[in-house]
């Protein structure tokens, strides 16, 4: 009896080991960028998306490597940390080596984290490789719903401030932050309600539940393209192709043109040859003739996504003031 | 519709479709049977391999391995208390205490044959129902989602093995558990204490791979160690007597299963779950459940496989995800240049009928193929617990790993074993816990979701016809034991009346 009472105390041990392992993990921030650029790439790398798979973030990044796999000449895995904004994602990045074997594929949820002070590696911790998406953001409405056109919207929402509820995905992120751009332009105030994915809010619409969805056309180009669904307004100074119908912001006076962001970042050290090396790839990529077809299917070729990596940089810094800003007014 | 189904019947006899099929079949059993490894994992492994194959190719092969390894879960559920997937949780309640009793075989043909049953009539659901069903998903909204899960959570006295205090305080550290994150709505960080990593929250598979695998390897380490395995298992499927006995629960919690799964964003675990409380509420014996009955089997396995196939149906008339697998389908589909959605049928029918008879002829193998593949399967029982015991930890914490790639998941799994083995210890029931980490996101997420929708107004409850129905269900649920037990006394103190009088 008592080896059994021993093995059984040295397996609470190990589980203590372990637990405390999980614990001291943090120490690991390492800032060697001993690799030389030249012979980038030789091992398989890891590239980060901070949410689940199958969301438009997650197809993104895999549609990337697909071709960046072929560029590079390696295997390039992607890795789904789903959770908190990609928060936990940009953690984890952060953390390893910047030697660019470990990618984050990041949105513009991250200048939106960093404005609200919830991300604590900020813009001092990463150097992006390049944006390569640019998604437009849109009101939806059901096509025989109470909503004519944006002016219509805009009329009954002045009428009944606070009641006409727009639904987007998350909290305090990026779709919201839109929404409260849009208000500010036109004075008006609506109830946003947040969802989880994309999914259950396009039912919602559909169901009659709530009023508009603040989306990009991409999630719901089923409704869009079977008419149940149409885009009161696009938050762009283009028009947009095969939705030339639907008026665009800057037409209506309305200077709101953000759009969800899409691209890769690396850890700040990281050598400069080994960024060059990816951004090139990375811009070879996007210009892929599969590549070219997956952003078409998805409505994402609407607007040049390529920024290289300072004016990426550039214009992430200048996206955390303006969020600030507009968090701080709420 | 039948030229459609004929259509994808020849596809689908094309040889190479024939040994995809065949071939994602083998490895769902596999994969699902494997602790650690769930379907959808399988799915985005395979993910990269099916850009190389034609689109039908691609889909039979994923769909195979969805429909199959929801199935497969129930395999270590049963045998070691170790759920192989997510959606095999509720299967361990009734599953691992039959095999105890010696009944192992016994627990894993009614899974067999509940979940080939109900994977067939979800199937069948999903081929003539489809329009149908998506319109009827959308009258649900967050109210009714709230209000279903307010249902779920008041059949807590059910499983509570005969302690209803221990039951609720069960229950509360469940739901407690699920608040722990980011709050939904607001972004506030709620019990994080400044962890980046509680940040997200804690992932509910962790804890019940910790409460039920981990605490019982612990516990069997603790007996005298074994020579040999202890019995061998030989699976018998349900005889007619029994499949008499199980019809009822099956169907009921087969179309349970398939509408709960139809619903956006409410998977096959919660299906499972619900349809283990309901069957335990409307049971004649409702305390016999947990203690190894076969309807505790019948209940989650056919139901998990229902609505399996029930997210599907929003995914291809919608296209909209109804679970976790289903939105990594979608995202499939994207890549493969298919937008999935209410033109797919026309645009896309021979594809989609291929793929919904590819479907239907998994669920059938599940009958077929399952008993030899467990009895290679249940071989492992020979091994000696020393070395079984120590591959079940290894593979919990793989699987756990896997789920987010984190490492703090893992610790929350080890933890969360030792908290399953103190509490078993002291004769707290697990599946009240359970039916709180899983259901506790739903409740709190669609409550406040509702009162965002309504205003902060309470009566959007009530106002809508569903959502008022399940609650006042629930209410009923509550107040049936009382009423029943006054009635009781009412005719017993009334009968004693008469006999004095008399």
């Amino acid at each position: 009896m008592k080896v059994k009472k021993f093995s059984f105390l040295i397996i609470l041990l190990t589980i203590g080991m372990i637990l405390q392992a999980c614990n001291s993990n943090e120490a690991g921030t390492s800032n060697e960028g001993d690799e030389g650029g030249s012979t980038y790439p030789e091992r398989q790398i890891e590239v980060v998306v901070g949410f689940g798979a199958g969301g438009g973030s997650d197809n993104f990044a895999r549609a990337v490597t697909k071709e960046l796999q072929e560029i590079l000449g390696v295997n390039i895995n992607v890795i789904n940390m789903p959770g908190a904004a990609g928060i936990p994602s940009a953690d984890y990045v952060a953390r390893k080596p910047a030697d660019g074997y470990t990618i984050w594929s990041m949105t513009s949820n991250h200048p939106v984290n960093i404005a609200s002070g919830s991300e604590p590696n900020d813009m001092s911790v990463f150097k992006s490789i390049g944006r390569v998406q640019k998604d437009t953001m849109t009101l939806q409405v059901k096509s025989d719903g109470k909503f004519k056109d944006i002016d219509d919207l805009i009329a009954q929402a002045k009428e009944k401030p606070g009641e006409i509820t727009v639904g987007g995905t998350g909290a305090k992120g990026f779709d919201e932050l839109v929404l409260a751009q849009f208000e500010k332009a036109t004075g008006t105030d609506f109830n946003y309600v947040s969802f989880d994915g994309s999914g259950e809010m396009t039912a919602a619409l559909l169901g009659g539940h709530i009023d508009v969805i603040a989306e990009e056309p991409g999630p719901s180009v089923a409704q869009l393209e079977d008419g149940s669904i149409k885009m009161l307004i696009a938050f762009t100074d283009k028009k947009m192709e095969g939705f030339e119908d639907v008026p665009i912001s800057t037409d209506l006076g309305i200077d709101v043109t953000d759009g969800q962001g899409r691209g890769f970042m690396v850890h700040k050290d990281t050598p400069d040859e080994i960024v060059e090396v990816l951004a090139k790839a990375l811009e070879e990529a996007k210009d892929r003739p599969d590549y070219k077809e997956y952003e078409k299917a998805s409505y994402l070729h609407l607007r040049e996504g390529w920024l290289p990596t300072e004016e990426y940089d550039a214009e992430l810094e200048k996206l955390v003031e303006t969020y600030k800003e507009i968090l701080a007014g709420n | 519709m039948i030229e459609g189904l004929l259509g994808g019947l020849g596809n689908l006899i094309d040889p190479i479709n024939l040994l995809i099929l065949i071939a994602g079949i083998l490895l769902g059993f596999i994969g699902g049977g494997i602790p650690g490894i769930s379907g959808t994992m399988l799915v985005i492994i395979l993910l990269p391999v099916s850009y190389a194959m034609d689109p039908t190719a691609a889909f039979l092969l994923l769909t195979s391995i969805y429909a199959t390894s929801v199935f497969s879960g129930s395999i270590s559920a049963i045998l070691f208390r170790t759920p192989g997937t997510p959606e095999a949780v509720a299967t361990v309640f009734d599953g691992y205490p039959m095999a105890q009793k010696g009944e192992g075989g016994k627990a894993l043909g009614v899974s067999i044959f509940s979940s080939a049953t109900g994977g067939v009539i979800g199937t069948i659901i999903l081929i003539f129902l489809t329009p149908l069903l998506a319109t009827f998903a959308l009258s649900f909204s967050a109210p009714e989602y709230f209000a279903l899960a307010v249902m779920g959570l008041t059949v807590v006295a059910s499983l509570s093995a005969g302690n209803l205090v221990k039951g609720f305080i069960g229950v509360s550290f469940g739901l407690f558990i699920a608040t722990i994150g980011l709050d939904t709505m607001t972004g506030t960080p709620r019990f994080t204490f400044g962890s980046g990593q509680l940040m997200s929250g804690i992932d509910f598979i962790p804890v019940l791979i910790g409460l039920f695998a981990i605490s019982e390897v612990l516990r069997q380490v603790q007996k005298r160690p074994r020579k040999t395995g202890k019995q061998k298992v030989r699976t018998e499927l349900p005889s007619l007597n029994l499949m008499k006995r199980i019809s009822g629960v099956i169907g009921r919690s087969s179309l349970m299963g398939v509408f709960i799964g139809i619903l956006p964003g409410i998977g096959a675990t919660t299906a499972a779950m619900l349809s283990y409380s309901e069957a335990a509420r409307w049971s004649k014996k409702p305390e016999e459940f947990g203690t190894g009955v076969p309807e505790g089997v019948a209940a989650p396995e056919s139901a998990n496989n229902a609505a399996a196939m029930g997210a599907m149906v929003p995914l291809l008339s919608l296209g909209i995800p109804g679970s976790a697998t289903t939105a990594i389908l979608l995202g499939a589909f994207i890549l493969h240049g298919i937008q999935p959605g209410p033109l797919m049928f026309t645009t896309q029918a021979p594809l989609v009928y291929t793929i919904l008879i590819g479907l239907l002829v998994a669920n059938l193998f599940i009958l077929i193929i399952a008993k030899p593949f467990i009895s290679v399967f249940s071989q492992i029982l020979r091994v000696p617990y020393s070395i079984i015991g120590p591959l079940i930890v290894l593979f919990c914490i793989i699987g756990t790993f896997a789920v987010r790639n984190s490492i703090f998941d893992v610790g929350v799994m080890l933890l969360f074993g030792l908290v399953g083995y103190f509490l078993e210890n002291a004769k707290f029931p697990l599946a009240p816990i359970v039916l709180g980490v899983v259901l506790g996101p739903i409740a709190e997420d669609q409550f406040r979701r509702a009162m965002q929708m309504a205003n902060n107004d309470f009566t959007v409850f009530f106002t809508r016809p569903i959502s008022l129905v399940l609650l006042l269900l629930a209410l009923v649920s509550i107040l049936y034991p009382l009423i029943k037990g006054w009635i009781n006394k009412r005719r017993a103190k009334l009968r004693g009346e008469k006999n004095i009088a008399s």
